[in-house]
């Protein structure tokens, strides 16, 4: 249950996705340095305003791995590093 | 002749639906100009013959990226769309659907994996959906065939669907909006196979999988390989032999037509690994000794494909293979050119960019060494232990990675990052397995085999004119130094370029030590590809490429030698 005490402390913050814990849910809010949104990213379904939940992170500057509606998805951790997402926190 | 056209997003089971309608016999073709290849097939349906294309998959529609413009100009051509859709996974199926819309084609939809969907809690309005999109909707499970007949019998129904704005802006939006009207989402509980997909991923147990996975292929394409070649071996030296040594006394009179054909004679007989002709060596090379390792691996490299293996391998080995200017996607031409470095470097075209094909295939034909060679390795060194084989193999490994460092800074151009989709693990379907391996193999044989061909040929004729002789002599003396072997053994290594194997036969007898041994081999290894490798170098990436390419290996052959001559 979400009290109403809890929404005052709980701050949106708006970090990048290699910054999420593992099994946290965000929302994507856009792409760093004004970049266009990649298209690669956008025809998979991953576009400013979805929900995403982050399921692992590989090792050694790995790839990040992604649940987003019922599909998984890998990103590079470069891309990861660069794409903005909203949590609650 | 009515075409039509399959159409879907990777990994939804597209190939398998094409398969099921028009058996395993299919004919691979380039869309002319480019490097995309689809299948084709005839089926009969009213007494006509139609054409079935089962276009490459993609998730969009747009002209900037090779393939999926080229589905697109499939569309384009095509009488009859059938959108094969993931019923998994609607939503970003959808997005190809409503592209799909916008090229106004008569369509129906084949509403595949229906059974996983409902297992995994996903529940669809079949008949909602049809209504809102204007197109028949076919659920069908394409591995068992469930719904591939009410597939076929609507296809005469199939209407050009409802349109829909060319605006792509709020394109999710509309398919968020269709979504909520037809999809329900239940929560199940997680099954094995969801259990195994996390098991598979998680960074320190997909790791260990992942070790175990491609030890597991590599030993397994051995053995296989090695039967293969046990039972072909049987039916060269019993039939083939026989029928080629008739051919000889007839040949006597053409000298130089013998030397091309059927080669030298060693001890008065033909060798059919060292006579070198077309029909001796020629045919046993690719049909007896490389096509039974193709065959292994091809057929476990789509066991893996279909499973949904490789792209948990990709994410994995992502962070490793970024170091050296590449995405994970990198293993797989890595993987096939332990093989045969033909196949590794063709496989290279499932990298994005230019750049990183060149990488790969220069660090493949560099660094990786293909079946055979690594047969002789350990053939000349076996006898002495562990430690000179490791030498060998450590040294290929670091010189492999120290290029992929530097190439990643030196060679500038587009590296695009990893993105993929993890599909869910599938059964695999057997026969779509089969129906692929004949395809490659197809392949295999009509790309590789003139190559065999016509580097034998040329091979022959630098021979009867003296040529390497007259190259190697020039060059040894000063390699001699520098690598501390016998300027025998130099000759016998530059003559490598003709067949590598052959030169490791040859430094055999010249008693060399083993840290020459280990020397020789470093260098054979790494210093000129085979010349079947090199024209797949040159017609996959041109002759810029491969100077370079050589270049590299020249260099870094000679400063490998070099090293190990100093260090052991």
């Amino acid at each position: 249950m979400v009290t109403e005490k809890m929404v005052v402390t709980m701050a949106k913050n708006v970090i990048p996705i290699t910054e999420m814990r593992i099994g946290e849910e965000g929302t994507i809010v856009g792409i760093k340095d004004k970049e266009p949104f990649p298209r690669r990213l956008w025809v998979l379904g991953l576009f400013p305003g979805k929900k995403i939940r982050k399921l692992s992170s590989s090792l050694a500057g790995g790839s990040v791995v992604l649940r987003c509606g019922t599909q998984e998805l890998a990103l590079g951790r470069g891309l990861a590093t660069r794409i903005m997402v909203e949590v609650e926190r | 002749m009515k075409k039509i056209v399959l159409v879907g997003n990777p990994n939804v089971g597209k190939s398998v639906i094409f398969t099921q309608l028009t058996g395993v016999y299919a004919i691979s073709s380039n869309y002319p100009g480019t490097t995309v290849d689809f299948l084709r097939g005839m089926v009969k349906k009213n007494g006509e013959v139609w054409e079935l294309i089962d276009a490459p998959g993609t998730y969009a529609l747009s002209s900037e990226i090779e393939a999926e413009r080229i589905a697109g100009q499939l569309v384009d051509e095509a009488d009859i769309v059938i959108n094969v859709v993931d019923a998994g996974n609607l939503e970003r199926n959808l997005y190809l659907t409503f592209e799909l819309r916008e090229r106004g084609k008569p369509m129906i939809i084949a509403l595949n994996m229906w059974d996983e969907a409902k297992k995994r809690g996903i529940v669809i309005d079949i008949a909602k959906l049809g209504a809102l999109l204007g197109v028949p909707v076919i659920p069908v499970v394409a591995p068992s065939g469930e719904g591939i007949q009410e597939l076929w019998h609507n296809l005469d129904r199939a209407t050009p669907p409802y349109p829909v704005s060319a605006d792509h802006t709020n394109r999710w939006q509309e398919i968020g909006n269709l979504i909520e009207l037809v999809q329900h989402l239940s929560y199940q509980k997680p099954r094995f196979l969801d259990w195994l997909q996390k098991f598979t991923i998680h960074p320190v147990s997909g790791f260990v999988v992942s070790v175990v996975v491609l030890l597991g292929s590599f030993f397994t394409v051995r053995a296989l390989g090695e039967t293969l070649v046990g039972w072909l071996e049987n039916l060269f030296h019993h039939w083939y032999l026989p029928l080629i040594e008739r051919l000889v006394p007839c040949l006597r009179a053409f000298p130089w037509i013998e030397q091309i054909l059927v080669g030298q004679l060693i001890e008065g007989h033909i060798d059919l690994e060292q006579s070198m002709g077309i029909i001796s060596t020629g045919i046993y090379i690719p049909f007896g000794v490389v096509l039974p390792y193709i065959v292994a691996f091809y057929l476990l490299l789509g066991l893996l494909e279909d499973v949904g293996y490789l792209p948990r391998i990709a994410v994995l080995l992502d962070g490793f293979f970024h170091r050296i200017g590449l995405h994970g996607y990198a293993i797989v031409p890595t993987l096939l050119g332990l093989g045969c470095n033909v196949p590794g470097i063709m496989a290279t075209r499932i990298l994005e960019s230019e750049t990183e094909r060149f990488i790969v295939a220069t660090l493949i034909s560099i660094g990786i060494p293909c079946a055979a060679q690594q047969a002789l390795i350990i053939g000349a060194l076996g006898d002495y232990g562990l430690g000179p084989v490791g030498i060998v193999y450590g040294t290929l490994f670091a010189v492999w990675v120290v290029w992929g460092v530097l190439l990643k800074h030196l060679v500038p151009g587009f590296r695009p990052a990893l993105v993929t989709e993890i599909p869910p693990y599938r059964l695999p379907f057997p026969k779509a397995i089969l129906a692929k391996l004949w395809l490659r193999l197809r392949g295999f044989l009509k790309e590789a085999l003139p190559i065999v061909f016509l580097g034998i040929l040329a091979v022959n004729v630098l021979h009867l004119t003296h040529f390497f002789h007259w190259f190697s002599g020039f060059l040894s003396p000063l390699f001699a130094r520098i690598w501390g072997i016998p300027e025998e053994a130099v000759l016998f290594i530059i003559l490598g370029f003709l067949r590598k194997d052959m030169a490791v036969g040859m430094l055999l007898p010249l008693h060399l030590t083993v840290k020459q041994l280990v020397i020789s081999n470093v260098i054979l290894a790494m210093f000129f590809p085979c010349v079947a490798t090199f024209v797949v170098v040159l017609r996959e990436l041109g002759w810029r490429r491969l100077w370079q390419a050589l270049g590299i290996m020249v260099f870094s052959a000679t400063l490998a030698g070099w090293i190990l001559n100093l260090m052991l």
